[in-house]
């Protein structure tokens, strides 16, 4: 196990070997005492003031990918334009773990049931690397794989700076400190109560996060009443096939999928 | 009295929340090396041979010792004698010791483990106790898997004629204990071949017996020394045996000290957890709902070796009928072997699982009878001259019924509990109760270990020094014992300290098990102080020339209208050469059991507890709040009740999580959750208010009345939860823990 540190993106450039970035260390970290990451080269970030920006602009929100959730959660202006993701952040392990964690490391782990990324999902975020952009639906290709090439690096998550409704939702298995067995996201733009667009996002149900789209499509013009949230739920869940593993089973997810989303949509109201 | 029954801070709050306190991992000593273990990859093997050529190559390594190494007796003297330090030719659970890897620092004696290749045919397994009890199942001990079996009989359960039976299979689930501090050892060897070790345990004496097994050394060149310890709940009773003896031979070997610390990991895969139990209960009741008969068979898995099996089941057996009065019991019970961890000691011993069969079908018993759950346990809670369902005749100290009243009145029972056809909504408002007896101490199935050391000194200052075999390990052993000798002394309590518990400085006291310690090292103490304070008073008749009784108060001792201070006194009786060092000893005797019909007075004294849970339940997630938590003990008397009401909101909250949300996972007989990201203890966040009630009926055998309180307060706090969650949403759920997906899927 070998230690780089970088203080500038501009300094990857000197790094030739292949790394793993270390930025807030707390999805690492469990691993090093497995001995899993034995021959790695880790590449600390953490001290590159640039990437630990929130910045609002007129049309797009930047947050860097060194801002921790805690600062997320405190931030009032993205709780106006990014709901889904201020309360997705609060949900991330613990008040520890927030202090540390980063966006761009939760969304370089690509773990399924990472709690911010349902929400980037229904924020329609780009996320931003040293060589390009990437929407977040492409960015993902399976459990903690991620489209990165080598020593790319996530720089900025991107959200258009747009006045929707959203928001999150998690169900685990105790009320702190603890790995989403399902969640949903939410992000609804309205008008007269009709909807006009939709966008439900789950974690923790399949290898990466996925859209609810037939649910999206049949509440997309229409009202928002019980009769066609719980319409909208049951079709949810109908789009999703979790597995079963130590954490929880299949058919709980499913069930508690649908509930979850006729919850967050009641919200919506 | 002056510091019996007063809350004073505990003796080590200052240096733990300072970060003072010594742990094992804190300790160093020059030359130090440092081990890793090499462990089964599978859960039931033959070993072909074992290729550690990479692993001896790597820079750092100083040596790997396997069971051929072991200069003493390879076997963890226990119960019965079928568990090796090291596996010779066959490992019966995936993570059972193979071999021992020491180097100059741990990652790399980690890295090497990693290195060592074990060259293995893979035997026949068997995972369900049930299974393993099958004629065709493959032998992990002796020729049935059966390591123990018991039987009691009082009554006839055939000729009691119940106008009402109910019958249930009731299981539950591992418990981990999840100490902060994981395993830890340091073996120090010593210039005439004896070894003294440092480490986190609560039972000195039996890593003692382990060490010297594993050495062949006699007791006197085997000094133990507990650390500061970080947690135990019984985890730490046999276990840390094994870990002593493994830092003792590489210690030997190497000539070096040698620390042996766990990963979490490890800890979680290979060390003992709270038995997997499976009980068929049946009770048969008359219409007015007293219970006429009560039939059990229980069955706890006990893993790849027999450990403390034996003893736990035997606490599970003389209470698995309940802390009612029952004329007519018959219960079966056995220890099975399957290809697994081994299980052993968790608070509550055997008892938690049986609980909560017990009290969840009594509450089955009373919706067939029509009747509240609150009155029939008032019924058939057993009561002073009352007998217990092993014969035994409760004279005295008997406060169910009172823990009854005062935990019903505080939740508030009578006015909350509706039934539960009545609840409607997605969120729904439960309210459960549960009780418990408890035997204190080791009882007749551990009379041999009934017995305590102790060692008192005055200084010639007044301050005191205090040893004892028992350990503190959270419980607050050193706050309430210091309380105790200051008592007996008329010491100030500030003056009084326990020293760290040092098996040279005090013969074996059997283990810190059992909720005994307050009991035997208290009257041990007493003991000890009562040929002190002899001497004493002899000093304050000469220092005020008077005669009578000397009664110590307020830091002074009285004789009549006169006084002297405690300080005066002392220096004294020290100015004098008065001897004031004594040790103390106390054994408990009267304890009986019947093999045959276990029939018998099982323990010296009991504890009665009662607990009240108020839940909310979310019956589209499953998910399960605890809104409110009562939990209320006899104890006899509460030396520090602050340091009681900790006890009670501790293992209130253990239980909880074990009801609830503690679920270790295995497949194939591996731990797929081996910690605390997979394994899910409640946080801050989950825990209710739990409002503890003690309630005070003295046993005259106890020092100042008191019990034992340690684990008590966790035995029925799951069927509490259970029977609430039952009230709220009318699911009945047999299995603990009751993780959402039971109460949704």
């Amino acid at each position: 196990m070998r230690f780089l540190k970088i203080e500038k993106l501009s300094d990857l450039k000197t790094v030739r070997e292949k790394v793993t970035f270390l930025a807030g260390g707390t999805d690492i970290y469990p691993l090093l005492s497995d001995g899993f990451l034995e021959n790695e080269i880790f590449c600390d970030i953490s001290g590159i003031e640039n990437l630990k920006k929130i910045s609002i602009g007129k049309k797009e929100i930047k947050i860097g990918a060194l801002v921790t959730f805690s600062r997320i959660r405190q931030n009032s202006v993205l709780s106006h334009y990014a709901g889904a993701l201020v309360k997705a952040a609060g949900e991330v392990g613990s008040p520890q773990i927030r202090n540390r964690a980063t966006i761009g490391g939760n969304v370089a782990t690509a773990s399924p049931s990472g709690d911010s990324i349902p929400a980037l999902f229904v924020l329609k975020a780009r996320i931003k690397t040293n060589k390009r952009t990437i929407p977040v639906e492409d960015f993902f290709m399976g459990v903690k794989k991620t489209v990165l090439a080598k020593n790319e690096i996530i720089t900025e998550i991107i959200l258009p700076k747009n006045k929707m409704f959203s928001d999150f939702v998690k169900v685990g298995p105790r009320k702190a400190l603890a790995i989403s067995k399902v969640s949903v996201a939410l992000a609804v733009k309205k008008k007269n109560n009709i909807a006009e667009e939709v966008l439900i996002a789950f974690g923790a149900v399949a290898p990466t996060v996925v859209r609810a789209r037939k649910a999206e499509q049949f509440l997309t013009g229409k009202i928002f009443s019980k009769d066609n949230i719980s319409k909208a739920a049951e079709i949810a869940k109908g789009e999703i096939s979790p597995i079963d593993d130590f954490r929880s089973t299949g058919k709980y997810r499913r069930s508690v999928a649908g509930v979850l989303v006729a919850r967050i949509l009641e919200k919506a109201i | 009295m002056d510091s019996v029954g007063k809350s004073f801070v505990r003796k080590d709050a200052a240096s733990k929340a300072t970060g003072a306190a010594l742990f094992t991992a804190d300790l160093k000593f020059p030359e130090m090396l440092f081990a890793a273990t090499i462990r089964s990859p599978k859960p039931h093997i033959k070993i072909l041979g074992i290729d550690d050529a990479k692993a001896r190559e790597v820079m750092g390594v100083v040596g790997i010792y396997y069971a051929k190494d072991i200069p003493g007796e390879n076997v963890v003297p226990l119960v019965f004698m079928d568990y090796p330090f090291l596996a010779e030719k066959e490992a019966k659970f995936q993570g059972q010791p193979i071999g021992l890897v020491v180097a100059r620092d741990i990652n790399t004696a980690r890295k090497a483990v990693r290195l060592v290749k074990i060259k293995y045919r893979e035997l026949r397994t068997v995972f369900d106790p049930l299974d393993a009890m099958k004629k065709t199942a493959p032998k992990i001990y002796g020729r049935d898997n059966i390591f123990k079996k018991f039987i009691v009989k009082k009554g006839n359960t055939k000729s009691a004629k119940p106008d009402v039976e109910v019958e249930d299979v009731f299981t539950t689930n591992y418990q981990v204990h999840a100490y902060l501090e994981t395993q830890s050892m340091v073996a120090v060897p010593q210039p005439d071949g004896g070894v003294n070790v440092y480490g986190s345990m609560q039972c000195p004496f039996y890593v003692q017996d382990a060490v010297k097994k594993i050495l062949g050394v006699p007791y006197n060149k085997v000094k133990i020394v507990q650390q500061t310890t970080g947690g135990a709940f019984g985890g730490k009773e046999d276990v840390p045996s094994i870990v002593a003896g493994h830092a003792a031979v590489l210690a030997a070997k190497t000539g070096k000290p040698v620390k042996l610390i766990y990963t979490r990991e490890e800890d979680f895969q290979a060390m003992s957890k709270r038995h997997p139990g499976w009980a068929k209960i049946k009770y048969g009741a008359k219409k007015n709902g007293k219970i006429v008969s009560c039939e059990v068979k229980y069955i706890l898995d006990g893993g790849a070796f027999s450990t403390l099996s034996p003893i736990v089941l035997w606490r599970g057996t003389v209470h698995a009928a309940g802390p009612y009065e029952i004329p007519n019991v018959y219960i079966e019970t056995y220890a099975v072997a399957t290809n697994k961890v081994p299980c052993g000691a968790y608070r509550g011993f055997g008892q938690p699982q049986i609980a909560f069969a017990n009290e969840s079908l009594i509450d089955i018993l009373a919706e067939k009878l029509g009747m509240n759950p609150l009155e029939i346990r008032r019924i058939n809670a057993i009561k002073k001259g009352g007998r217990t369902e092993t014969g035994h005749k409760i004279t005295g100290s008997i406060g169910l019924d009172k823990t009854i009243n005062l935990a019903v009145k505080s939740a508030g029972w009578n006015r909350k509990w509706k039934h539960p056809s009545s609840k409607s909504g997605s969120r729904r408002y439960g309210i459960g109760m549960a009780t418990s007896i408890y035997g204190v101490g080791l009882g007749a199935g551990g009379k041999h270990l009934a017995k305590s050391g102790s060692f008192v000194q005055v200084e010639p200052d007044g301050s005191v020094l205090v040893a004892v075999g028992n350990t503190e390990m959270g419980q607050g052993a050193r706050t309430v014992l210091s309380q105790i000798a200051a008592e007996a002394l008329g010491a100030p309590y500030e003056m009084v300290d326990l020293m760290a518990t040092d098996t040279s400085r005090v013969p074996d006291s059997g283990p810190t098990v059992a909720s005994r310690t307050t009991v035997m090292s208290g009257n041990s103490i007493l003991n000890a102080c009562k040929s002190i304070r002899k001497r004493i008073d002899d000093t304050v008749r000469k220092m005020l020339k008077a005669k009578g009784r000397v009664i110590a108060k307020d830091g002074f001792y009285h004789i009549g209208g006169k006084k002297v201070s405690y300080a005066n006194a002392i220096a004294r009786a020290w100015a004098d050469r008065i001897h004031l060092t004594a040790a103390g000893w106390f054994r408990v005797e009267g304890t009986t059991y019947n093999e045959k019909n276990g029939q018998g007075d099982a323990y010296f004294t009991y504890t009665y507890s009662t607990m009240v849970a108020e839940v909310e339940v979310d019956v589209e997630t499953g998910e399960v709040s605890i809104l409110n938590f009562v939990s209320a003990h006899d104890i006899g008397k509460a030396i520090n009740p602050k340091l009681a009401e900790g006890q009670i909101q501790g293992g209130g909250l253990q239980g909880i999580g074990y009801g609830t949300c503690e679920n270790l996972v295995l497949e194939n007989g591996k731990i797929l959750n081996p910690n605390f990201t997979g394994y899910i203890v409640p946080t801050a966040v989950d825990a209710p208010p739990i409002k503890p009630i003690i309630v005070e009926e003295k046993y005259k055998g106890g020092p100042f009345g008191a019990k034992g309180l340690g684990e008590p307060p966790l035995i029925c706090a799951a069927p509490a939860v259970a029977n609430a969650i039952y009230n709220a949403t009318g699911k009945r759920i047999k299995s603990l823990p009751i993780i959402p997906e039971k109460l949704v899927c």
